[in-house]
């Protein structure tokens, strides 16, 4: 809970925005709902000055602009560029819903239709992505919103994205990258820059179309540390599952290409990828 | 898919009869069985039947001490105390193999050297790259193909081929051929583990949009047809249809074992030894080992005129040119307009070759080491895996490959 007068403080310093109320917060971060007169309901987030976090933040808001997608929210204002600041803010989108990772906690049932749509959904955000040169490289339950009423996903956090013409900014002496384990690929958190591309998300796409089928992760389950999460990647292909209507069992193949660890077998591409979602959707027969 | 001739000994007067036949074709030369100008020689004869040539340097075992190899010019002395990759004698060997050989006999691509590994390893990469580097620095005017000859430890490995085929992903070829090393010095390969990743290799690259030529190649790689590469090579003697490293280390080189003479009959995918097809005539089965009419392969009709086959003179040369034409026949006709359709035609070949064999077999009518019954299991098993990793992807590319 933060103190009242930092919270005074923030009614102060955003004037037009109204109702402000404290989402979450922690570490060097702060994020309030509110309403804008123009943009509705908005969220803000405040960021302490700290070099790391300030890079991350500013490449998440520069990612996410040159991205045009009705999945991701939208940045509506940042003060991001200013130097000498107290504290960097950002205002964007609302988006209503919870995180994927809710869902999945309260074993909410996705059936083979919402996993099409997941699929599709973000098969049309990497394909985006791949005409901007970027690649997210955080998708997980926690960075996806989901609103069941509408069916509909949304991707958050941009921080580990990376625009592959710029140069990077994680440290290429690194043995691991930062990346969150069972859900990056190899490529990723071995930090082979190089092998680094769409395909590095549509490895994380795979992992959590399976989980929300399967309930699971299947590299972290029964994992008790990060050296067996990483054998786990490494060595084991995710398991056989069933999916209604898969009558061909094409679409537990095709997430099982997404999520293979052997780079060389997966969709060479979102739009690939994409298109062989279509036919393999012509194969289900959903309820 | 293409069949290519691997060039090796005695194979000349076969060469030419085979690529006239065919109106066409690819010979790959031997630099182990040719000199430079015996090769311009061939080059030409085959030019005139309107084939291509192309030439693998057979850079395997740098040190192997191959007496006709190291009469090479372009062959380096190995035995100075420098370092080969970073002294001016690597510039100086591409430019031998490319202008004094590749561009002297007109090949249709550059096929770079490529040395054998027991292991695919960071200095593995490096010493290959600096090779292709030096290649690409001569600006070729032909297509660079990359030597990837592989110890059959390095096949089993399905991390190795992974890693190869992430690293390989930047090299900037047109192609690789790939010499791939059979375990345990088996003609036919019963391992179903090698035989998928050497499938899974090839579609890698295949996906890159390279061109993959298998070399040193038997009927058994007919199965990479569901991979799409662009060609097998295969010859006449077992050392031309499996690569083995001691056919290039003048230390150990073959010693020349008793010459038998094998029929190849196409639709049971085995070889028989002429005394089993006398059996087979002395059971009145011998027609059921005929080639179909489709192979259109004169070369082996002396043996079912009606005479016992162990009486005819149906020589190695009949031999050698009835396998090649036979391979030559399913090679060209194994991809399919599909990945589905490929699939079920090798399967049924496969199956057809599994009826056939057991046939023949409670005849008494065996193949030994030849007969395909003793890898179909293994060769069956890696046509499914490979079908349940890749297909999905293959089948929507297929048109593309």
């Amino acid at each position: 809970m933060l103190d009242k007068s930092f919270v005074s403080k923030i009614v102060k310093d955003f004037s037009d925005l109204q109702n402000i109320c404290e989402l979450t917060s922690g570490g060097q971060k702060y994020v309030f709902k509110a309403f804008h007169k123009q943009y509705r309901n908005v969220v803000l987030k405040i960021i302490k000055p700290n070099p790391n976090v300030y890079r991350r933040t500013k490449r998440e808001i520069r990612a996410a602009r040159i991205i045009s997608s009705k999945n991701v929210p939208i940045i509506f204002e940042s003060n991001i560029e200013q130097e000498n600041t107290e504290y960097f803010w950002i205002i964007e989108e609302f988006i209503k819903g919870s995180t994927l990772r809710f869902f999945l906690n309260n074993n909410y049932n996705f059936d083979t239709r919402k996993i099409i749509n997941f699929l599709e959904t973000f098969l049309n955000i990497e394909i985006e992505l791949e005409n901007k040169k970027l690649v997210h490289r955080d998708i997980k339950p926690e960075n996806i919103i989901y609103n069941p009423s509408l069916d509909k996903y949304w991707l958050l956090d941009f921080g580990l994205a990376r625009h592959l013409d710029l140069v990077s900014i994680t440290q290429t002496n690194l043995a691991f990258a930062l990346c969150t384990w069972g859900y990056a690929a190899s490529e990723q958190f071995r930090n082979l820059k190089q092998q680094i591309n769409i395909r590095t998300d549509l490895f994380s796409i795979g992992v959590v179309a399976f989980e929300m089928l399967t309930g699971y992760n299947p590299f972290i389950k029964d994992a008790t540390n990060v050296p067996q999460v990483i054998k786990n990647i490494e060595r084991l292909p995710i398991p056989d599952f069933n999916i209604d209507g898969d009558t061909q069992f094409l679409l537990s193949t095709f997430i099982k290409n997404m999520a293979d660890n052997r780079l060389s077998r997966r969709p060479r591409s979102a739009k690939e990828a994409y298109e062989i979602l279509q036919e393999v959707k012509n194969t289900v027969i959903l309820s | 898919m293409d069949l290519f001739l691997q060039f090796g000994y005695g194979m000349l007067k076969h060469t030419e009869e085979l690529i006239n036949k065919w109106n066409g074709g690819t010979v790959i030369l031997s630099p182990r069985d040719l000199k430079l100008d015996q090769m311009k020689n061939i080059q030409i004869k085959i030019f005139n039947n309107s084939g291509n040539v192309l030439l693998d340097p057979q850079f395997y075992l740098p040190r192997g001490d191959h007496k006709n190899l190291m009469e090479h010019d372009y062959w380096p002395d190995l035995n100075n105390t420098d370092n080969f990759f970073h002294s001016d004698k690597l510039p100086k060997m591409m430019k031998k193999i490319y202008y004094d050989y590749n561009l002297n006999i007109s090949t249709s691509a550059f096929i770079l050297p490529g040395f054998y590994s027991s292991a695919i390893n960071e200095n593995w990469f490096v010493l290959h790259k600096l090779i292709l580097n030096e290649a690409l620095k001569l600006n070729p005017e032909i297509p660079v193909f990359s030597t990837i000859c592989l110890s059959s430890e390095s096949v089993l490995s399905q991390e190795s081929v992974h890693s190869l085929l992430e690293n390989l992903e930047t090299w900037n070829v047109d192609g690789f051929y790939i010499v791939p090393e059979h375990p345990r010095n088996n003609y036919l390969i019963d391992n179903p583990n090698w035989l998928l990743n050497l499938m899974d290799l090839c579609a890698g690259l295949k996906l890159l949009n390279k061109k993959v030529i298998v070399g040193y190649s038997s009927h058994q790689s007919l199965i990479l047809g569901l991979a799409k590469i662009d060609a097998i090579s295969s010859g006449t003697w077992i050392n031309v249809r499996m690569f083995t490293k001691d056919k290039f280390n003048g230390k150990k080189e073959e010693s020349v074992k008793k010459r038998t003479t094998w029929y190849y009959c196409p639709q049971a995918l085995s070889e028989y030894q002429i005394d089993y097809l006398g059996i087979a005539h002395s059971l009145g089965i011998l027609e059921k080992l005929k080639a179909n009419e489709i192979f259109d392969s004169n070369y082996s009709e002396i043996l079912f005129r009606g005479a016992d086959p162990t009486t005819v003179n149906f020589t190695e040369r009949e031999a050698f040119r009835h396998y090649l034409h036979c391979l030559h026949y399913q090679v060209n006709n194994v991809v399919k307009n599909s990945f589905d359709s490929t699939y079920n035609a090798l399967k049924l070949s496969l199956e057809t070759s599994q009826n056939m064999t057991e046939y023949f077999l409670s005849k008494g009518v065996r193949g030994k080491y030849r007969d395909f019954s003793n890898v179909l299991d293994s060769t069956l098993s890696a046509l499914d895996a490979f079908r349940a990793i890749r297909g999905l992807v293959y089948a929507h590319n297929w048109n593309s490959l």
